[in-house]
């Protein structure tokens, strides 16, 4: 797994590629902790690149998820190809996190 | 005249070389025992360096002598033994950064160093003497290598037979620090074995009380036959399932998967378990259930973990089954005895995993029994476990074999089981496997916890 973090006026965006595993879901988790402790509003993680994320990884999203929620912020996710939008469908995982089939799409709806 | 001097100074020369050749005789036959003496202290750390320092300073004949260690975390030298009188306070007080002092000079070049006169030096770094009174004239300071790098130094302080240090004393001081840091690098690895092996042992002692906290009672009935099967892929796992007995002839069967595996995974999953027993005592409404366990759990996750789960309650005075599911993989229903047989996934509502939204009210959906019904849960652990080709075994060979095998919920049990081992031959599990199948049969059939 391989992340880039780019900024966009005050959004944040996470480009990951590869997996996003157990083993490697620690790193992402740092990361995306230290921006949120730096008190970015505004998170937009990338899928485009992601081939699987296995339960570990979506806990790490949870997480993320759940501090911005408390520190009213907002994470979005977009990109998402088919087989990992089928892991979020079956998990039911798709109605907890905003989901957005392009970044354009997500950075118009976090720009309002 | 001139004969017989040249004689005489010949014969000083090789007097000379033969008292050379001797010394290195003896420094080599004391490596030798130095060897076997540090060895056979491997297995404690004080005891290895204690005896370390005191053969360095037989070796070197000096008045004293320190080890240093590099703190990984810090990149600082830390003193581990100073002996003499002075010793002992200098243990507690000093730290050296890299770089710092003659031994830091060492540790950040990894080479020997001769200081034939500290007070000529102006890397000496004099803080410790003068807190501990010690005078500290000449230093003989060599790195502690292990496969080229560099894990601390080693010095000696005073030669007592000579005013100072040489770099005659050099190879026979680095001999010997190579053996001690051999030696050093066999406690490590040792102790490193150790620790491991208490881990093992803790997680044996854990995998049974996983063991235990799974049900040991599981309905067999006439009427209600269940069976389940549960293979972590590590010593301990996130998976779980459960067998309520209620009042009213009410039966719940209950699956679950934790995120993550392995430990955190297992603690999470004895949370779950427990706060599912103690909300099943209060109401049978696996909806109304999960939403209360959800409340606790929201509070009791940590770093975003969840767990998907899926219940069934089946109550056999009313021949009715009650079905929740938050996030769960869809249970299989099967019948068939029906025309054609019925295999049918139970897609139920759209409700996320246990864990992460407190408000949510989960739904129950009630529908009747009928005879030859039965229910297979199972944790992507199967549907997910993967072939030396790097295939999945999927939903849909899950149901073609359920299709061909069903008869009894433990042969249903058993021959998935079966498949999926047969199907991920020379992998290794994945991810923890549960599976779980409860058939109303209302007539004999037997079931067994296999």
């Amino acid at each position: 797994m391989h992340i880039q973090i780019k900024e966009q006026g005050d959004i944040v965006i996470f480009q990951i590629e590869g997996e996003i595993d157990l083993y490697n879901s620690p790193g992402l988790r740092q990361q995306l902790t230290s921006r949120i402790n730096k008190g970015s509003k505004k998170i937009l993680v990338d899928f485009s690149n992601v081939k699987y994320i296995d339960s570990s990884g979506l806990a790490t999203l949870i997480e993320g998820l759940q501090k911005m929620n408390r520190q009213k912020g907002r994470m979005m996710l977009c990109c998402l190809n088919q087989s990992i939008m089928d892991i979020f469908e079956v998990a039911r995982l798709d109605d907890v996190f905003n989901i957005y089939n392009t970044a354009e799409e997500a950075l118009d709806d976090m720009a309002k | 005249m001139q004969e017989t001097k040249d004689l005489q100074k010949q014969n000083r020369r090789l007097r000379r070389q033969c008292e050379l050749q001797q010394e290195r005789l003896d420094n080599y036959k004391n490596l030798i025992r130095i060897n076997s003496v540090i060895n056979s202290a491997c297995n404690n750390l004080d005891k290895l360096l204690n005896i370390i320092m005191r053969t360095a300073e037989k070796v070197m004949h000096a008045q004293t002598s320190s080890l240093m260690l590099i703190d990984e975390q810090t990149g600082e030298l830390v003193f581990q033994v100073a002996r003499g009188s002075k010793g002992k306070s200098i243990k507690q007080k000093f730290r050296l950064k890299m770089g710092q002092g003659i031994a830091g000079w060492v540790a950040k070049e990894g080479k020997a160093v001769v200081v034939p006169d500290t007070d000529k030096d102006p890397r000496f770094y004099s803080k410790p003497d003068k807190q501990s009174g010690f005078k500290t004239r000449s230093i003989i300071c060599v790195p502690l290598k292990v496969r080229n790098k560099t894990i601390g130094v080693l010095q000696a302080l005073n030669p007592l037979r000579k005013p100072s240090f040489s770099r005659r004393d050099l190879p026979m001081f680095r001999a010997f620090s190579n053996i001690a840091a051999v030696a050093i690098e066999n406690y490590k690895v040792q102790d490193y074995r150790i620790r491991q092996q208490r881990i093992e042992d803790e997680l044996a002692i854990a995998q049974k009380i996983q063991e235990n906290i799974l049900p040991q009672n599981i309905p067999s009935s006439s009427v209600l036959r269940c069976c389940a099967k549960n293979l972590p892929a590590r010593m301990v796992g996130g998976d779980l399932y459960d067998f309520i007995f209620l009042k009213d002839n009410h039966i719940g069967v209950a699956i679950g998967d934790v995120s993550g595996k392995g430990v955190p995974a297992a603690l999470f999953m004895v949370a779950m378990i427990n706060n599912l027993r103690f909300f099943a005592q209060t109401t049978s409404d696996p909806g109304e259930i999960f939403t209360q366990v959800n409340k606790l759990l929201c509070e009791e996750s940590t770093l975003g973990m969840f767990v998907t789960a899926a219940m069934f309650m089946f109550d056999l005075n009313k021949k009715t089954v009650s079905y929740a599911n938050a996030g769960h993989l869809p249970p299989l229903r099967i019948n068939q005895r029906s025309t054609p047989p019925l295999q049918q996934w139970m897609q139920g509502a759209k409700e996320p995993p246990l864990g992460i939204l407190p408000t949510i009210k989960y739904t129950t959906r009630e529908f009747p029994l009928d005879e030859g019904d039965m229910f297979l849960l199972y944790t992507d652990g199967i549907t997910e476990a993967r072939s030396s080709h790097n295939n999945e075994f999927g939903s849909g060979r899950l149901k073609k074999l359920i299709g061909k095998k069903a008869v009894t919920p433990a042969q249903v049990v058993e021959s998935i089981m079966e498949t999926v081992e047969t199907f991920s031959k020379n992998v290794d599990q994945h991810d923890d496997i549960t599976l779980v199948c409860a058939g109303y049969m209302n007539h004999g059939a037997g079931c067994d916890n296999i």
